[in-house]
């Protein structure tokens, strides 16, 4: 009799864990490899397994976000111009569908403004100046929808950082925008499960350095 | 208590039963293996990512007839239809490359491309604006490219033995008339257009589209920007002038206009001339550039320009042995609107129509010239594609020609004509795979002033020969109506033909492009004249020809994050003709034989300065001696040129300011690019000769400009 209720107890056990949506058990394995992620493969892999469920979860940006993001990722590793326009190209394309679902959404629009940097490094000449406007918006866009969306700061201190100081950038008017987003970092609260995380140990690790 | 526990271990043995797993490899057509591959099962999580060795695993709980995606960036998606019953599934999957713009063969026998848009390009626009010894001047830019010969009295592009007006302009398609500002004798002229109006250019050195017709030898096509990123104005102070140019920027409208007023007077004061100035040259202009976009896809677009300049010399005339005041006055207005509309997911629509007046009004002594050319167009396009592979573009195109000179040196006359051409072509480009591309297309055009048709062909094709290279050929007919310097003497002449024969190889790795091209072409039909300037019926006459061949060499590394950028083109030319009033075949003055351009570029970042520098040779040119009976066999000696530009951004007044310096010439080299002889002996026979020169040694341009 015992093992009869062990084994229907069990059961039930398995049926209740089963109760968690196939949507989450799935994110939660992708969301899973992306923070093992080290090496390009390994976002691809990342960027594969999200973008299955974007295909299945047509209401859902969060999947298409981390299509997006992964590539983006990789792309800052690329070497290659051609591969790293291949993988912006990808991310571009899954970005605009994610805007579809969730236009009023801060976290795509600071996506984007990660995203065009890496473009812009392909060909400074050509590329900044239509670009370095771009990211402004859709930074300015990002804060607008969601001032509490750390990674706006995050992504605003390191294009100060990287500007030089002629055009009003350099380590010292990055710092306190760094500050800034470790503030917005520590006070944030996702407002969904898998909502976006990162930039919390970059914007730390680039204090310790300044 | 049994039946339940069966129950249960047969519903855990029926759950591990239908877990089969889906496995395998993923080649490319070749059986090379793909990795990072998107497996998955339609409508399901299941699904895996291949390795490196193409391989891939999953496992699903699903059953039945199952659909399986197998997705990667730049192959064509394939959906296997699979039947999943209680078994494992072992299958191979082959992708085929999808024939995308990233690394598909390119037809580019002849074509130099700029562009910022498209990938496979070698120039961007702002490697034109920002290259020392072109003055801005994007023909200029283009002479630093092989296939075109330094001619430096001129300042026009003379392309691969080919005469200047052999080389046709086009804007967003459609015919520039007058490209260039009207040019005093001796004088280098230079295009009237600002290199930053556009965002991608074609320099074609032959073997050109079948789009395009009435130039033997070259085209230069360039295409305007799409709406202006966003409202804004500049001011600009040069040494020669001021500039200043307005933006605004609505959702779907942007309208630009642009002003100038060049006066050399200060620079020549600066830069000791070796002419004598009655008037300095002053230039008025002005453009206009409307943008909207009427929907998702198409884009309307209004062009207009008007300039203006006057000067006025004394022209010391060697032939007649005189002095002359020669004064000069253009006037010329250019205006095009072009419409651009996909009308469905396979058919695109480019409509345009342009209008170019141009009057020029010479003065020689008591005696003038008064020159007008009146164009107008109006041209259809239609592009079809389809799924990638066959693109056909197919258009008609009408341009009627007013020319109309009067004439006023002692004696009065007015010479004119006026010509109705009616054109159409069609062209197939077949992408055949990755690998190999094959273009073809004819050009048919009816001249009303000559009562001609003509239809010509035009092929081309390209291979990839490697990873990185491809090889790439083009064959046409070309042909053109003669000058109009000799059309306004005789109608009862013929268009000047030439064929062009071009193989070329290029080889692009990261930062490297190469490129080898050899070309062969024949002229017929050229205009040959007994006596210039003569009304007399036979006087004109297609009876010449001549050949050109020759090899360019492009060699360029551009470092990305504004590390170093540089440039080397070496051409090599022979060419012969015997037309106007050559006695023989020979080389003609404008062609030297090797010419040679090194152009260097660097970004400072530590002090914000783009430094530009380039070296241009030309060997040696002919020039007819009357005193040697072997006709047109002098050379002048070599020409050398050294030029730097320095381009510093920074903050003044809270604005951001571009300050920019170029000097051409820098070490002073002493050039000459022909001779002039006297029209009579000497005492002794001999006839007297003086030289061509650069009107001054060096020159320098220096720019500020606050982006308001």
């Amino acid at each position: 009799m015992k093992t009869v209720i062990t084994i229907i107890l069990s059961f039930m056990l398995l049926m209740v864990q089963a109760q968690e949506s196939p949507y989450e058990k799935a994110m939660q394995s992708a969301y899973n490899k992306l923070q093992q992620a080290q090496m390009a493969d390994e976002f691809i892999d990342a960027a594969n397994t999200f973008e299955r469920i974007s295909q299945n979860e047509t209401s859902e940006w969060l999947p298409l976000y981390y299509v997006a993001y992964s590539n983006i990722v990789t792309s800052y590793s690329m070497e290659d111009a051609i591969q790293k326009e291949a993988l912006l190209e990808k991310a571009q394309k899954h970005i605009d569908a994610a805007l579809e679902k969730a236009p009023e959404e801060s976290e795509l629009h600071a996506l984007q403004a990660f995203l065009y940097p890496s473009l812009i490094m392909i060909d400074p000449m050509t590329n900044g100046p239509v670009y370095v406007g771009k990211l402004y918006e859709s930074l300015d866009k990002a804060e607008r929808l969601n001032p509490e969306n750390p990674r706006i700061y995050f992504l605003r201190a390191v294009t100060l950082l990287n500007m030089p100081p002629e055009f009003g950038g350099g380590s010292e008017v990055a710092k306190p925008v760094f500050l800034k987003a470790k503030e917005k970092f520590d006070s944030f609260e996702p407002a969904l499960p898998f909502s976006p995380q990162w930039g919390k140990e970059l914007t730390e690790e680039e204090l310790s350095k300044l | 208590m049994k039946p339940i526990l069966l129950i249960l271990l047969q519903l855990v043995f029926l759950y591990a039963q239908a877990q089969v797993k889906i496995s395998g490899t993923v080649v490319t057509k070749p059986g090379n293996p793909v990795s990072g591959v998107n497996l998955f099962l339609q409508g399901t999580y299941d699904g895996a990512t291949s390795d490196s060795l193409g391989r891939f695993s999953f496992t699903t709980d699903i059953s039945g007839t199952q659909t399986l995606i197998a997705s990667y960036v730049g192959y064509e998606t394939q959906g296997i239809n699979v039947e999943i019953e209680n078994e494992d599934i072992s299958l191979n999957v082959v992708l085929k490359e999808e024939i995308n713009e990233l690394d598909e063969v390119t037809i580019n026998a002849g074509a130099f491309e700029a562009s910022d848009t498209k990938k496979s390009v070698i120039l961007k626009p702002l490697d034109i604006a920002l290259t020392a010894g072109t003055n801005g001047d994007i023909y200029g830019a283009f002479g630093t490219l092989p296939g075109s010969h330094h001619v430096g009295e001129e300042g026009r592009l003379f392309v691969r033995g080919g005469e200047s007006y052999e080389t046709k302009s086009f804007m967003d398609g459609m015919l520039i008339g007058t490209p260039y500002f009207s040019k005093m004798p001796d004088l280098p002229t230079r295009g009237r257009f600002s290199p930053i109006l556009f965002n991608g250019a074609v320099f074609s050195t032959g073997g050109y589209s079948a789009e395009y017709g009435q130039a033997l030898s070259s085209i230069v096509a360039l295409n305007t920007t799409a709406l202006e990123p966003e409202s804004k104005a500049s001011v600009s102070l040069l040494s020669v002038g001021v500039q200043g140019s307005h933006a605004t920027r609505w959702k779907n409208t942007s309208l630009a206009l642009t002003g100038e007023y060049l006066h050399t007077g200060l620079s020549n004061k600066l830069f000791r001339q070796n002419i004598q100035w009655l008037q300095t040259p002053v230039i008025t202009g002005s453009t206009l550039m409307f943008r909207h976009k009427t929907s998702d896809t198409g884009m309307l677009k209004s062009f207009g320009s008007f300039s203006n300049n006057n000067s006025k010399l004394l022209h010391h005339n060697f032939q007649e042995a005189t002095l002359q005041e020669i004064g000069l006055g253009n006037t010329n207005f250019y205006f095009n609107t072009t419409w651009n509309e996909m009308l469905n997911d396979n058919w695109m629509m480019h409509a345009g129509a342009a209008l170019n007046t141009d009057t020029e009004n010479l003065h020689i002594n008591e005696g003038q010239l008064f020159t007008s050319k009146n164009t107008s167009q109006l041209k259809t396009t239609f592009t079809h594609s389809s799924a990638k592979k066959i693109t056909t573009k197919m258009g008609i195109d009408w341009i009627y020609y007013d020319y109309k000179q009067e004439i006023n040196l002692g004696d009065s006359h007015l010479l004119s004509f006026f010509n109705n051409q009616l054109s159409a072509f069609a062209e197939s480009e077949l992408k055949v795979s990755r690998h190999l591309a094959l273009k073809a297309g004819v050009r048919a055009e009816q001249n009303s002033l000559l009562q001609q048709t003509k239809i010509v062909p035009r092929v081309s094709a390209a291979v990839r020969t490697g990873k990185n290279s491809q090889l790439s050929a083009a064959y046409g007919d070309f042909f053109q109506n003669p000058a109009d310097d000799y059309l306004k003497f005789s109608s009862r002449l013929g268009p000047e033909q030439s064929t062009h024969s071009i193989l070329t190889w290029q080889y692009m790795e990261g930062t490297y492009t190469f490129r080898i091209e050899a070309y062969h072409k024949d002229y017929t039909d050229l205009v040959k004249f007994k006596n210039e300037f003569s009304m007399e019926p036979g006087n004109y006459t297609n009876e010449g020809s001549g050949y050109s061949k020759g090899i360019d060499i492009f060699w360029r590394n551009q470092k990305k994050f504004g590390k170093s950028d540089y440039w080397i083109s070496y051409s090599w030319n022979d060419s012969e003709r015997n037309y106007r009033d050559f006695k023989v075949q020979a080389t003609p003055h404008y062609v030297s034989a090797h010419n040679f351009s090194a152009v260097y570029k660097k970004f400072f970042m530590p002090l914000n300065c783009f430094l530009s520098g380039s070296y241009s040779f030309a060997s040696g040119r002919p020039y007819y001696n009357p005193n040697n009976a072997d006709f047109m066999s002098d050379r002048t000696k070599n020409y050398h040129d050294a030029s730097l530009g320095i381009t510093h951004i920074t903050y003044l007044f809270n604005t951001q300011t571009v300050l920019h310096l170029v000097v051409n010439n820098v070490f002073g080299f002493n050039n000459i690019y022909g001779y002039s002889y006297s029209n009579l002996p000497d005492e002794s026979g001999t006839y007297i000769a003086q030289p061509i020169t650069p009107v001054s040694k060096r020159m320098a341009v220096f720019l500020i400009s606050f982006q308001l």
